[in-house]
């Protein structure tokens, strides 16, 4: 049985044509299988961020298979490759990317509502996810009225409430202080170990990548080496 | 769908300033249009009122081309029409002579028109609704006349005076009476009573050694039934005229056509004006929220959801917009329901047989218009910021600070 949820083969991305085409991913091959910690690290402009996106189906290879969960993205209409993002993949982004005029239940229930979930149950599955993460009392804050450790955890309750397969995480800690990255380390961990969600970062926090199992690093849009951490 | 309308309302109130305005603009354009349209329509039913109630009718039974020559020898039997009408479904009818006469009293000749009318008929006309100084005809039979006020100033006559009258019967010979003035009366209209001398319809005939009149008008209760009973009467005497009230008067005619179009003209360059508010607001929206609108994309909104989304924005806009111009609309004609004096334009009124106080009048099919083109227009305009959104590519969108 195939237990990888991520698979690129050849994968290559290019901007722009001609004299200024510039090549973000070149020929990676990746496979990430179930219940894996993994980070990407590499200097900016490396392709790290562009290697997440087009795992996590935000952007399409120029050249290459893209396989998530069993799925090959690169032919999916604009609507399954939502239903794609929806289901079985969540994001974590740099930059928390709440919803200001939502509190925190509501950006989390948000996209249970997405998902057809009735009141109740999604109610309830938001207000577990964010007390697990330690958030009952921001539960009805909107971001604003947050710090900036507790919107990423936010952001994290609601990229794992629909319990996804895939949790894709850009730089997570970028705008966190060492403290609150610690935390969020930990918490990623601890989502993986509980919840079974492989978990694919980008970063060069060397903390984060301190928590992480595989590591792979990333340079002019080649992935060449494996390092152990 | 609760989701779509639990963010649409959260963030019109997040730019509530913003929305307000526009709704604020919404209000006046509404609310504009409705009261202008009222008192186009105002002033379009006092034209066609008063040339109903200048003895016209909602349509009047002649002899062909009796315009061109309005004498006796144009004349009649109306019995076979008066009693066809009959088992019509009519509000009124009028069997009338109406011949140009020429008045003299000690002091003036004036022309007018002499009208013989059975007063019991007359409901349908403004004879009915005047001011009578003195005494109003009593019956067909009575032989004595009642003349406008402004045509008795220039008469230098009063009640109970004699006056002689000219008029030519059927066999075109001018023939010369003396009748005993009745009474006054007062019109709205100073036109109307310069012009119309009203005496009794029988006595006017046996004056005139006719059994025949000239027209015989109808009023009907509404304007919607009268192309059909015109039909009717005119299948039934091929031989007459039925000449319908807009026909009878084509300057009236002409200008309530105008102010049809008057008010097309209103309801579609004024609301058009929402179309550049509305999309310009949200534009503006939408850019503001790029990044939103990128994580929607993100977690996976289906983009007919996104489109969705700014469609109820722009929406909820104008129906807010729509409601409060609806109750600003009604509270300006609520206040000009007693109407607003153009007793300054006496004259060009008076030309027109117009009222020289013009009310609103309020016709719910230009409310139902205005409320439905500015809903449509609304959603025209919301398409194409709509559209922006939900082509956002949304690694850009995510990325753009």
């Amino acid at each position: 049985m195939n237990d990888s949820v991520v698979e690129l083969s050849n994968v290559s991305r290019i901007y722009g044509e001609g004299d200024t085409a510039v090549s973000a991913l070149q020929e990676v091959d990746l496979v990430i299988d179930h219940g894996d910690i993994v980070s990407i690290v590499g200097p900016s402009g490396s392709g790290k961020s562009t290697l997440l996106h087009v795992i996590g189906g935000l952007d399409l290879p120029t050249e290459g298979i893209v396989q998530v969960s069993g799925t090959v993205i690169n032919e999916l209409s604009v609507s399954d490759l939502s239903d794609l993002r929806l289901r079985k993949i969540g994001f974590v982004f740099q930059a928390y990317n709440l919803i200001p005029v939502l509190s925190a239940r509501e950006n989390v229930e948000f996209i249970l509502q997405l998902q057809g979930v009735a009141p109740r149950d999604r109610r309830e599955r938001a207000t577990d996810v964010l007390t697990s993460l330690g958030l009952e009392e921001v539960i009805n804050r909107r971001p604003d009225e947050m710090s900036g450790g507790q919107q990423q955890r936010v952001a994290i309750a609601r990229a794992i409430v629909t319990n996804p397969e895939l949790l894709l995480a850009d730089e997570p800690s970028a705008n966190l202080d060492s403290t609150t990255t610690q935390e969020l380390c930990q918490l990623l961990q601890q989502i993986n170990e509980e919840k079974g969600v492989t978990i694919v970062t980008a970063t060069h926090d060397p903390v984060v990548m301190g928590y992480t199992r595989r590591r792979f690093e990333m340079l002019d849009g080649r992935l060449d080496v494996e390092v152990q951490p | 769908m609760k989701l779509i309308i639990q963010l649409s309302f959260r963030n019109l109130w997040r730019q509530r300033r913003r929305n307000g305005l526009l709704v604020l603009a919404i209000l006046i354009a509404v609310g504009g249009v409705i009261t202008l349209n009222a008192l186009n329509r105002g002033v379009q039913y006092d034209l066609r009122v008063a040339v109903i109630e200048n003895l016209a009718g909602h349509f009047k039974v002649t002899q062909p081309n009796f315009g061109d020559n309005p004498s006796m020898a144009m004349g009649f039997e109306p019995s076979n029409v008066l009693e066809f009408l009959g088992d019509l479904e009519v509000l009124g009818r009028a069997a009338r002579i109406a011949v140009p006469t020429v008045i003299l009293s000690e002091r003036e000749t004036r022309g007018a028109t002499l009208v013989g009318v059975n007063p019991l008929d007359e409901s349908i006309s403004f004879y009915a609704g005047t001011v009578v100084e003195g005494e109003r005809l009593q019956e067909s039979t009575d032989g004595r006349v009642v003349i406008g006020r402004e045509l008795a100033t220039q008469l230098g006559a009063t009640v109970g005076r004699r006056l002689v009258l000219i008029t030519q019967g059927e066999d075109q010979v001018a023939r010369e009476f003396g009748y005993r003035v009745a009474g006054i009366y007062d019109s709205e209209k100073n036109s109307l009573e310069r012009q119309f001398v009203f005496t009794g319809l029988d006595a006017l005939g046996k004056r005139l050694e006719t059994s025949k009149v000239t027209e015989v008008a109808v009023r009907l209760s509404t304007d919607d039934v009268a192309p059909e009973l015109i039909d009717q009467v005119k299948e039934k005497f091929p031989s007459l005229d039925v000449l319908s009230w807009r026909e009878q008067n084509q300057v009236s005619a002409f200008m309530f056509d105008m102010l049809e179009v008057a008010i097309s003209i209103y309801i579609i360059v004024v609301l058009s004006t929402l179309v550049f508010g509305i999309t310009n607001t949200m534009i503006t929206a939408i850019m503001e929220r790029t990044r939103e609108f990128g994580l929607f994309r993100a977690v996976g909104m289906r983009p007919n959801l996104i489109l969705l989304q700014v469609l109820t924005e722009s929406i909820t806009i104008v129906t807010i917009g729509l409601l409060v111009g609806l109750a600003f609309g009604a509270a300006l004609i609520f206040w000009l329901r007693d109407g607003i004096d153009l007793s300054a334009y006496a004259s060009t009124t008076d030309a027109f047989g117009m009222s020289s106080i013009l009310r609103p009048h309020v016709v719910v099919q230009d409310i139902v218009t205005t409320v439905v083109v500015s809903f449509v227009l609304a959603v025209v305009a919301s398409i194409y910021p709509a559209r922006r959104a939900v082509k956002l590519n949304p690694l850009e969108a995510l990325t753009r600070t």
